[in-house]
């Protein structure tokens, strides 16, 4: 699937790339499946201070969410377009999966300032603590992607209308995706199950 | 991509119900007497997070039509940290 200038010879069967990508991604859900642990563990230790049900807007998270979501699609049919040659459309989606994470970011930030002025800090209790560690990391990992989608472009266009290397578009695909089934998992179990 | 692989049409179709999964998520939420219910709240939602879960990891991520050996690094990982978090959870 797609171009690939020279790949090394395997016993799997599997491109070696393809492979270490998936492999992150299984060191990932050990990443967070810790933190999401440590997040259950500590959701009802807070000794003093506001904690999530206090101050969480589901309406903004699921705005958040479906942004983030969005991001997904465009990521497909970027990597789609890319496959088939279709420059001006491979850009334009990869540029609109970058634009969402930034906003998805912006959402993100607005909501940990609200949540600060309201008196749910970093080290407010247990809980925040624990809600800042989970969430902070999967906002720092939207930003690499970001960061990745942004090159990608800017790559394209210094390359011009010769570069279609849908393998390193479809790896980048593969990280972006796996940021967006935590952030599904993070909505349910931190902000929906918060008032259990 | 291959013939039997997704077109955008299908992409498109699986956005459509991760949007309606989300949306039916927000809205139970805001049925008031739904929303400390356990019984109702931790089957239903954790019922629409798997379908998504499944759909962008099976079409999105392409996993549904990848080499076994993908799979099996993604499942096996996937299955022990939630079985990681579950136990803990249980157990501290």
């Amino acid at each position: 699937m797609g171009e690939h200038a020279h790949t090394m010879p395997n016993n799997t069967g599997v491109d070696n790339r393809k492979f270490a990508m998936w492999t992150l991604i299984g060191s990932e859900c050990f990443l967070f499946g810790t933190m999401i642990a440590n997040y259950l563990i500590n959701k009802n230790r807070a000794l003093s201070g506001p904690t999530g049900r206090d101050v969480y807007s589901i309406d903004l998270t699921t705005v958040s969410t479906f942004v983030l979501l969005m991001s997904s699609v465009a990521m497909v049919l970027a990597l789609h377009h890319c496959i088939h040659k279709e420059l001006f459309k491979f850009r334009l989606w990869t540029g609109v999966v970058a634009f969402f994470g930034l906003l998805f970011l912006g959402f993100q930030y607005y909501e940990f300032a609200h949540f600060v002025d309201v008196g749910m800090g970093l080290t407010t209790n247990v809980y925040a603590s624990s809600f800042y560690l989970l969430t902070g990391c999967h906002g720092a990992h939207v930003f690499v992607g970001v960061l990745w989608m942004t090159s990608i472009l800017v790559t394209s266009f210094i390359k011009g209308d010769k570069w279609f290397n849908s393998d390193v578009v479809e790896f980048a695909g593969l990280y972006w995706h796996f940021v967006d089934v935590v952030w599904i998992v993070i909505f349910t179990v931190v902000y929906l199950f918060v008032f259990l | 991509m291959a013939d039997g692989h997704p077109t955008p049409k299908l992409y498109w179709g699986i956005c459509i119900i991760l949007c309606v999964a989300t949306f039916i998520e927000w809205a139970i939420f805001h049925v008031e007497s739904w929303r400390t219910n356990a019984a109702i709240m931790i089957p239903v939602l954790a019922v629409l997070s798997i379908i998504k879960f499944v759909l962008v990891c099976g079409w999105y991520m392409h996993l549904k039509y990848d080499h076994r050996w993908l799979k099996l690094v993604f499942v096996a990982s996937a299955l022990l940290a939630t079985a990681t978090f579950t136990l803990l959870k249980v157990f501290i």
